[in-house]
């Protein structure tokens, strides 16, 4: 049976993304009754005012029109509906977003939980078991509930397919929570891609912060987790990985080019091994840029700045966001771009927690 | 008429060629543009009217830049991918595309919007719509003046260096390539604080921007408390003169708050003290109150203005009494009221209590009742009327078009779960561009063409300004429109490079633009030739009674002509007036007498 709800909701259909669960039910139906209400104020309004202007087009100058000019009457009538309306859609608009904002669906326990950190300009995720990824992995069958975190400036997390949005700030702990539809996904095809954008603007590259809230399967959720907890999981050498982490994970190529041209951070090419002037501030000395130099300027960026590059502020990288094993193998790619000869491979069970094994510089001494 | 230049114009008028122009074209005719001569009679005038005309150059010339950069930007997204700079990296292109909506929404915002109507319209009619030889503080009204040029030239200076800077590629750019801003018009900590762009420099040209509008609204309410004439109570205040009144207690009150905000971030950035950064343990949603404490009300600083020139034009051009009048009147009241206790709207998803929120949204809500008694009050008095349809009254019936658009879509907006989604998306866009630019736009324009006859003594071309009038109105719309379609699929606001599957929108937006673009080219064009060759216009063209038409166009240097003390009248009717042909205007009829009042 077609009810008024699935009116409303069928008006909005044309103009919203495709409804992937989430809060959708809710904010399409309030859109569409919003809709229905807009459509018919716009063409009442529109059709009086050009029948108004035909009908009593001014043929002579001279006249003057009279008649009422004040009506208290009349002026409560039209406000009337205007406010049962308006505390109509007030009132929806509550609901629904008192669902947002509580308890996820079946309690906090039944929500699976998951930390989101934010950072200029891309996304890490992480679960409970260790493991981290670039991507929003969400399991199809229970609701999840993220806690957002920023490493800069405010972000935003928003997936337009689920209706859902919130805010990352620096300095606090927002949550969100959604349960996305079951039916996407089904054993045969467990995943579905789904868009995830940064809606707060955060800068030069506000625009690239996007990535995917990929929702998985019940049937393929463990495997998916063991899959993301993997170091290296494509087997490839430390240069080859390192480069992936300074395109993708990282997001170093936004700053630093590997090609030679200067950027909003210094190029990478020739770097590794080169000596480097560092700004008056921080001393004015020379530093060769070693392992330990290169370490250092990514888990804390400010410390000891090149000349040039004074008035740039680049986000530190904690072990949360690049590991141990990330950071050797942005130094093993840093230097196939000086010339120089980098490890051959990994060892096969390196889980990416600790420095290798016979290295002369380790990379988290601190 | 014929035109008989009677002596070379002097070397001096303020900087345009319009003034220059004018000079020879009112022959021996002694009003207020002919009434001194040199520039220093202008750039030490007192005389509201001189002041008006002042601002009107220096408001246009704003727009046009801001202008420039919306049609950069706008061609910048035509397509995905890169577009201004295709020689460059990308992400100078993005560098250049944060400041160019920057550059674009903090000029347009506080060099055109906000002063546009108060400032030009205002400083013109007010004073005569009262009767009174010039407002309250004359001087004061030249400080305003001094202010907004000061503030702005500083302003460009800052925003435009760092524009050329990024273009032409300037490594550590000289001092006079100052480095723009890249933070949008709304300077959110703490990338605010964080950014290595002229934060500082461009929160004081504001600041001193601030000040222009504060002088202006004090000005105003103490001109409309204490120079009415005799016979003019509230209740015979014409509406424009209610809704600046509005304006100008926002103004007052609103403003400061936005002075203490630019200052507090001054404090943060530049003596390290931690109000809104969390690393110096501040609180960036706190910013966003206090910003939006001012930005808010600030809406309505742009908005209010326009529903009075509206309020007017929609009567004389209907030959009708106003319907409501109290209504309307009471509601600029609300709304100037309303506009102070809904800011928290702009922050329902920055985790801020859901209760917070859940109010906020509710007294949102309240907006919607003053905004509709508005609108039907001015279709209410359009009915049964003798609707003359000049230019004036066309761009009077698209701001009800743009803005009954416009309020509709706060609606969603207002609400707080279909806000989770709109918010920051284009949906956000499209609804203020047509809240603030259609309809403040529009509203100014109609203003500008009811008044022009008055101001520059001359008539307009009517059937270029109808065509224009209509270009300008299918431009926006189809600038504007197609993004609330885009923001409803997810489109995001603010971002440089996008998504290819929303390219069809974008790219229709964007020729939307430049239709708008020539629209508002043709506009300039026909007031330009009319100042230079219309025909002089008669006291009143259209029929109106408001005092401003009681005199000639232009009027003289102390607005009325000598011995001629006005009184107040009931503004709305029209009784009083004979069309005369040879006049192409309207002339009193002997000792009429006003009814009812």
């Amino acid at each position: 049976m077609l009810t008024l709800a699935d009116f409303f909701t069928w008006l909005s259909g044309p103009w919203m993304p495709d409804n992937a669960g989430g809060f959708a039910d809710n904010v399409d139906f309030l859109n569409g009754f919003i809709l229905f209400v807009s459509y018919f104020f716009t063409g009442l309004i529109g059709f009086l005012m050009i029948w108004f202007c035909i009908k009593y087009k001014m043929t002579d100058r001279s006249e003057v029109s009279h008649g009422a000019h004040h009506s208290t009457a009349i002026e409560v009538a039209w406000t009337l509906p205007i406010v049962v309306i308006v505390t109509f859609v007030f009132a929806v608009g509550f609901t629904g977003f008192l669902d947002m904002s509580g308890e996820p669906e079946g309690g906090k326990s039944n929500a699976y939980p998951i930390r989101a950190e934010a950072y200029r300009w891309g996304w890490n995720f992480y679960y409970p078991n260790g493991g981290s990824s670039d991507k929003l992995y969400i399991p199809a069958d229970r609701p999840v509930e993220i806690t957002l975190e920023s490493k800069d400036v405010i972000h935003s997390l928003f997936v337009p397919a689920l209706r859902a949005k919130k805010d990352v700030v620096p300095g606090r702990y927002n949550r969100m929570w959604f349960q996305a539809d079951a039916s996407l996904v089904t054993a045969e095809e467990p995943e579905k891609a789904l868009v995830l954008n940064c809606t707060e603007y955060c800068g030069q590259g506000h625009s690239q912060m996007n990535t995917e809230c990929v929702v998985v399967h019940a049937s393929a959720w463990d495997a998916k987790l063991e899959e993301i907890n993997k170091f290296n999981k494509d087997g490839l050498t430390p240069a080859e990985y390192g480069e992936q982490v300074w395109k993708v994970r990282g997001g170093c190529a936004q700053c630093h080019s590997n090609e030679g041209s200067p950027n909003t951070g210094p190029t990478w090419k020739g770097l590794y091994g080169s000596e480097r002037k560092l700004a008056v501030t921080d001393g004015a000395s020379t530093v060769i840029a070693d392992d330990a130099y290169i370490a250092e300027s990514i888990r804390y960026p400010n410390r000891k700045k090149a000349v040039g590059y004074e008035a740039q502020k680049m986000s530190a990288y904690g072990t949360s966001q690049l590991s141990t094993g990330d950071v050797r193998a942005v130094i093993e790619y840093m230097k196939t771009l000086s010339g120089q000869e980098a490890l051959e491979a990994f060892p096969t069970d390196y889980d990416g927690k600790t420095d290798l094994p016979g290295i002369a510089a380790p990379v988290d001494a601190e | 008429m014929s035109v008989i230049p009677t002596n070379p114009s002097p070397p001096s008028a303020p900087g345009t060629d319009v003034v220059k122009a004018k000079k020879g074209l009112y022959g021996d005719e002694d009003n207020y543009i002919t009434h001194g001569k040199g520039i220093l009679s202008w750039l030490l005038t007192i005389d509201h009217k001189r002041i008006g005309l002042m601002y009107m150059v220096c408001v246009l010339a704003a727009f046009f830049i801001g202008g420039i950069f919306a049609i950069a930007l706008r061609t910048e997204l035509i397509w995905p991918g890169q577009t201004l700079m295709p020689w460059a990296e990308a992400n100078t292109n993005w560098k250049l595309y944060n400041q160019l909506f920057s550059v674009h929404g903090a000029v347009m915002v506080f060099m055109f919007i906000i002063p546009a109507i108060p400032a030009i319209l205002g400083n013109f009619a007010l004073p005569i719509m009262l009767g009174a030889k010039d407002v309250a503080f004359p001087r004061l009204n030249l400080l305003s003046w001094y202010c907004y040029v000061g503030g702005s030239l500083f302003f460009l200076w800052i925003l435009t260096g760092g524009v050329v800077g990024t273009l032409f590629g300037l490594e550590n750019m000289p001092w006079y390539f100052p480095k723009g801003i890249d933070t949008g018009w709304t300077f959110y900590t703490p990338y605010s604080t964080d950014t290595n762009t002229g934060v500082i420099l461009a929160t004081m040209g504001v600041f001193v921007l601030g000040f222009a509008s504060i002088l202006t609204g004090v000005n105003f309410i103490a001109t409309i408390h204490m120079l009415r004439p005799r016979n003019m109570g509230w209740d015979r205040l014409p509406l424009m003169l209610w809704s600046l009144y509005a304006t100008s207690v926002i103004q007052i009150l609103a403003t400061p708050v936005l002075a203490i905000t630019m200052l507090l971030l001054l404090a943060e950035r530049v003596l390290g003290i931690g109000v809104f950064d969390p690393a110096k343990g501040g609180d960036p949603v706190l910013y966003q109150h206090f910003f939006w404490f001012y930005s808010h009300p600030a809406v309505y600083i742009m908005i209010l203005p326009a529903m009075g020139v509206i309020s007017e034009v929609i009567s004389v051009f209907s030959r009708k009494h106003i319907f409501g009048y109290s209504f309307i009147a009471a509601s600029s009241l609300a709304i100037a009221l309303f506009g102070f206790i809904v800011w928290g709207h702009h922050m329902f998803t920055s985790g801020q209590s859901p209760l917070l929120n859940s109010v906020f949204s509710l007294l949102t809500m309240s907006v919607a009742v003053p905004s509709a008694v508005k609108v039907f009050n001015w279709l209410a008095t359009m009915y049964n009327g003798k609707i003359r349809l000049d230019t004036p009254m066309i761009y009077a019936l698209g701001f009800i078009w743009l803005f009954t658009i416009g309020g509709l879509t706060g609606l969603p907006l207002a609400a707080l779960s279909t806000d989770i989604h709109y918010h920051d998306t284009y949906f956000v866009v499209a609804h203020f561009h047509y809240v603030m630019v259609g309809s403040t736009l529009f509203g100014f324009l109609a203003g500008m063409y009811y008044w022009w006859p008055k101001m520059t003594g001359k008539m307009y071309n009517e059937k270029a300004g109808q065509i224009w009038a209509w270009m300008v109105f299918a431009g926006f719309n189809l600038t504007f429109f197609i993004q609330f379609i885009a923001g409803s699929l997810g489109a995001p606001r603010r971002y440089a490079d996008y998504d290819p599957r929303f390219w069809k929108y974008h790219f229709i937006s964007t020729l939307g633009s430049y239709v708008l673009m020539i629209g508002l080219f043709g506009v300039l064009y026909n007031w330009v030739s009319s100042w230079r060759s219309g025909k002089k216009a008669p006291a009143n063209p259209w029929g109106a009674n408001t005092l401003e038409w009681h005199t000639p166009s232009p009027p003289p240097h102390a607005n009325f002509e000598d011995g001629h003390e006005p009184e107040g009248v009931p503004p709305y009717d029209y009784d009083g007036w004979d069309y005369v042909s040879e006049e192409e205007g309207y002339v009193r009829k002997e000792g009429y007498v006003y009814q009812g009042h």
